[in-house]
């Protein structure tokens, strides 16, 4: 059978920076494919390109067989819909907006007032026709997004980042609803929301500088793997430069310019451990308790609990000389620079 | 100095609005007539321009928004000057026989507000994001339908331009001047009136009238506004 998505050596460079390089891989026909990476990493610019917004640098795309090319990129965009991570909204209620696709495509009108209602019903949102749709709040509006896009029952449906900007209720509503949809459908989902990715999807490209780093079942990947670890969200301020993210129990600093809802990693070989508080360039040192060791090979990892939990990679020799153990009082240190903004 | 002319004119024009005189309702008329011919021509050649111009990528484009830009200080009388040779029974354009006609005048202030049309359009066009054309497209929106779906969200930015326009040719005199000449009863309007009454010492006429000009370009204004307001 013939890929829905065939991407050959596909890149794609705004001005000097390179947002996709040489990737190539397929989309099967009804599958559920996540798209996972680093914040930059080139998930928005893939689905652009998927959605046949934008059109690559180098190399092609065929879609079902055919290669894209201007005139098809059109009647691609009438059967593949993108959703994107921060919904935006024509002037009017959400019927204005739900039916603006349908009234392209010239559905009679009576059709298109019960495709609404529908659609509403399908992301919960029954009998919001009249509401204005700007004034929704944060998650009502990606649903309506949602709403918009499923009205017209695409093809394909692609997902940029749906729940990034929303709390967990809402976040759950959502991946309901796009697993319910993802039925008969070939859906793409950009997240960093691990759950939902082992939850919707059957394959998974990890994203990594432009490049495919990885590719196969969530499960199986290790980039996916290692990056459950140390994986926090919270609300990020920019204070002299560096984003001040308050994940809960501690306010981790990070290298990064970035405010609002933000989820972050840090990478357990990235974390120092010492015994005493250490002066140190890195910005963040945090006091707390071994809860847990773990050995791999010549490695051990520690889980060390202050106030939230992080696992620290260290070699089995350090962890000898130092004595570490459970219920050890001990320090950990990270660079700002090392903490990854998903 | 005093102040008479003025309250003169207050008083003068209220009579003439009440008792309805003739004259000052054809002139006023005229310059109404005049001014929307010449905001129909400007927006039907300036909105597709602006949505060519802001939408598109092509050489020259910087240039021509720069040419927009600068032209929508020109000064009447230059254009009036320029159209006026253009217009005259031995310039190039003479043979459509346009001066001292309203058609004339029309063109001479559609050729007036087509900068301040585009410009603001183009600015209007462009303030709406790059985002919103993407979406527009996902949604499946051709090229036509994106164009349509942006002007109308920057509506609010056209409405002014509009207006904008509008009221610079309704309350322009150098145009209206050169092309027009002030005939009687075929090309007279408020403001070569104003100038012509100005000039024989009826300052009380003048005021009165620039009241009536005034009370329109107010009125118009106020009526879009609420328009505008209804649809945000």
């Amino acid at each position: 059978m013939i890929p829905i998505y065939d991407l050959d050596k596909l890149s794609k460079s705004y001005g000097d920076v390179k947002a996709l390089d040489n990737v190539s891989f397929v989309i099967e026909e009804g599958e559920t494919l996540g798209v996972v990476g680093q914040s930059g990493a080139g998930k928005t610019t893939l689905l652009r390109i998927l959605s046949g917004l934008e059109e690559p640098t180098n190399g092609s795309v065929a879609f079902r067989g055919s290669r894209l090319d201007d005139a098809t990129r059109f009647s691609l965009r009438r059967c593949a819909t993108m959703i994107f991570q921060t919904p935006l909204f024509l002037r009017g209620d959400v019927f204005t907006n739900i039916a603006y696709g349908l009234r392209l495509r010239k559905t009679p009108e009576d059709e298109v007032r019960e495709l609404v209602a529908d659609a509403l019903d399908r992301v919960r949102l029954g009998g919001y026709e009249d509401r204005p749709a700007r004034r929704l709040s944060g998650g009502e509006q990606q649903r309506v997004a949602l709403a918009r896009a499923l009205v017209l029952d695409p093809e394909v449906l692609l997902v940029d980042e749906p729940t990034s900007n929303l709390d967990a209720a809402n976040t759950k509503v959502i991946s309901a609803i796009i697993e319910e949809e993802k039925q008969g459908r070939t859906v793409v989902v950009s997240t960093h929301d691990l759950d939902m990715i082992k939850r919707l999807t059957d394959r998974t490209v990890f994203i990594e500088r432009g490049r495919v780093a990885e590719e196969g079942a969530p499960s199986e990947l290790v980039s996916i793997t290692r990056l459950s670890e140390n994986l926090f969200t919270g609300v990020s301020r920019v204070v002299e430069g560096v984003a001040q993210i308050d994940v809960g129990n501690v306010v981790v600093r990070a290298a990064v310019d970035r405010t609002g809802r933000a989820t972050i990693h840090v990478k357990p070989e990235d974390i120092i451990v010492s015994l005493g508080r250490i002066e140190t360039s890195a910005r963040n040192q945090f006091e707390g308790t071994v809860v847990g060791v773990e050995s791999l090979n010549n490695l051990v990892l520690l889980r060390v609990d202050v106030g939230e939990t992080f696992t620290v990679q260290v070699t089995n020799r350090s962890f000898k000389e130092m004595g570490l153990n459970v219920s050890r009082r001990v320090f950990i240190s990270f660079k700002a620079s090392s903490v990854i903004v998903l | 100095m005093s102040w008479g002319p003025i309250v003169e004119g207050i008083g003068e024009a209220f009579r003439l609005i009440v008792s309805g005189d003739r004259v000052v309702l054809e002139i006023t008329l005229r310059s109404l007539q005049t001014a929307s011919y010449a905001t129909i021509l400007a927006t039907a050649v300036g909105l597709p321009l602006s949505v060519f111009i802001a939408m598109r990528e092509f050489p020259g484009r910087r240039t021509l928004r720069f040419f927009f830009n600068a032209m929508v200080g020109v000064p009447t009388v230059t254009l009036g000057l320029l159209l006026f040779t253009l217009f005259s029974r031995s310039g190039p354009l003479g043979g459509l026989q346009l001066l001292y006609t309203v058609p004339g005048i029309a063109m001479g202030q559609a050729a007036l507000i087509l900068p301040i049309m585009v410009s603001f359009v183009v600015s209007a066009i462009e303030s709406k994001d790059e985002e919103l054309r993407d979406l527009v497209r996902t949604l499946g929106a051709s090229e036509t339908d994106t164009s349509l779906a942006i002007v109308r969200e920057a509506f609010s930015g056209v409405s002014l331009a509009l207006v904008s326009s509008f009221n610079r040719a309704f309350a322009e005199l150098g145009i209206a001047t050169m092309l027009g000449a002030n005939i009687s009863g075929v090309t007279r309007v408020l403001t070569t009136t104003i100038a012509l009454e100005t000039s024989k010492g009826e300052l009380g006429l003048s005021f009165a009238l620039s009241f009536i000009l005034l009370l329109v370009v107010l009125g118009l204004n106020y009526v879009i506004s609420l328009l505008r307001e209804g649809t945000t």
